[in-house]
């Protein structure tokens, strides 16, 4: 297979693609949700057949547009209802609260206590410091979320002038 | 609601620069599958006994005389004379005007790799096969 047609087919492709996913939204490849984890996914097997030519192009372009088109209506439902957007998009799970870990939530997200100490190291707070967490979420997009609870946040502008007033001055 | 109709104008666009392409210009190897791939797929979906899929491979006249049946009983045929195919390839060929010939190369477990000389004809742009005779007597 000459080489100048791969490259003519991965410009070409390349520049379909592009402009598809600019057309369909910011959001449509952001970071790991459900919805987009799939889109990738499908995209990546037709790019395959596209560029070693194991599909007409023209089966590839019509493949992709349709692949945009309905990931464009199912965001656009998202977006118009919370019912759809639950179907596709999942709902945060509640995994840690007030510095206890939540078996219900730990259970539905497949997450050991482990995993749990991980993530949570991973924000920066060790298990001694649980306490200072008042809530804890995995979100649609599968990254986790903390909540400090109030006394444990740095403090802000807002804290000095309630003190001062406080202190009567 | 605007964005999916940009997409629906870009997709029917790109299909129009396709056809452009493949028509107009005549392209027949860069925007369509070239001869050898869709040899290479015809044999490997002879080897995966896909026979009824396969009739997507052949020109409008090869369908109405090539029945999955018929491409069962070839296959078969094929191998016992060859030993169970195991690997599948394609080499291109010659191409004049609208024909072509591709070559599948089958590796089998009981001899050195078979060539077999496949003609073709493109329809709507597309390149199909027009006959097993190749695979009936390699």
């Amino acid at each position: 297979m000459e080489l100048h047609r791969i490259a003519i087919r991965v410009i070409f492709v390349y520049l379909v693609l592009l402009s598809l996913i600019r057309l369909s939204g910011k959001r449509t490849v952001s970071e790991g949700t459900a919805f987009s984890f799939v889109l990738a996914l499908i995209l990546g097997d037709m790019i395959d057949d596209a560029l070693w030519a194991e599909v007409a192009m023209a089966q590839f372009v019509a493949a992709a547009g349709t692949l945009a088109t309905v990931h464009l209506l199912v965001s656009w439902g998202a977006s118009h209802s919370d019912w759809i957007d639950r179907l596709v998009s999942g709902t945060p799970a509640l995994i840690l609260a007030d510095g206890r870990s939540r078996r219900d939530g730990l259970r539905g997200e497949q997450m050991s206590d482990k995993a749990l100490d991980f993530e949570i190291r991973q924000e920066g707070v060790d298990k001694a410091r649980w306490a200072e967490v008042s809530a804890a979420h995995v979100e649609a997009s599968g990254h986790v979320s903390l909540l400090k609870a109030p006394w444990a946040r740095p403090p802000q502008r807002r804290d000095k002038d309630a003190v001062l007033r406080k202190a009567g001055r | 609601m605007r964005a999916i109709a940009a997409i629906v104008a870009l997709v029917m666009a790109t299909l129009g620069l396709v056809a452009v392409v493949v028509f107009g210009l005549g392209d027949r190897r860069t925007f369509v599958s070239p001869p050898e791939a869709v040899v290479e797929d015809l044999v490997r979906a002879l080897q995966c006994r896909r026979f009824r899929q396969s009739a997507k491979y052949f020109t409008r006249d090869a369908r109405a005389r090539v029945s999955p049946a018929l491409l069962a009983d070839v296959t078969a045929r094929l191998e016992s004379r060859i030993g169970r195919i195991e690997k599948v390839a394609a080499e291109d060929g010659w191409m004049a005007g609208d024909d072509a010939e591709a070559v599948a190369v089958l590796g089998t477990d009981q001899r050195d790799d078979v060539r077999v000389p496949l003609r073709l004809h493109r329809e709507k742009g597309e390149w199909r096969v027009v006959g097993i005779e190749g695979l009936a007597a390699p």
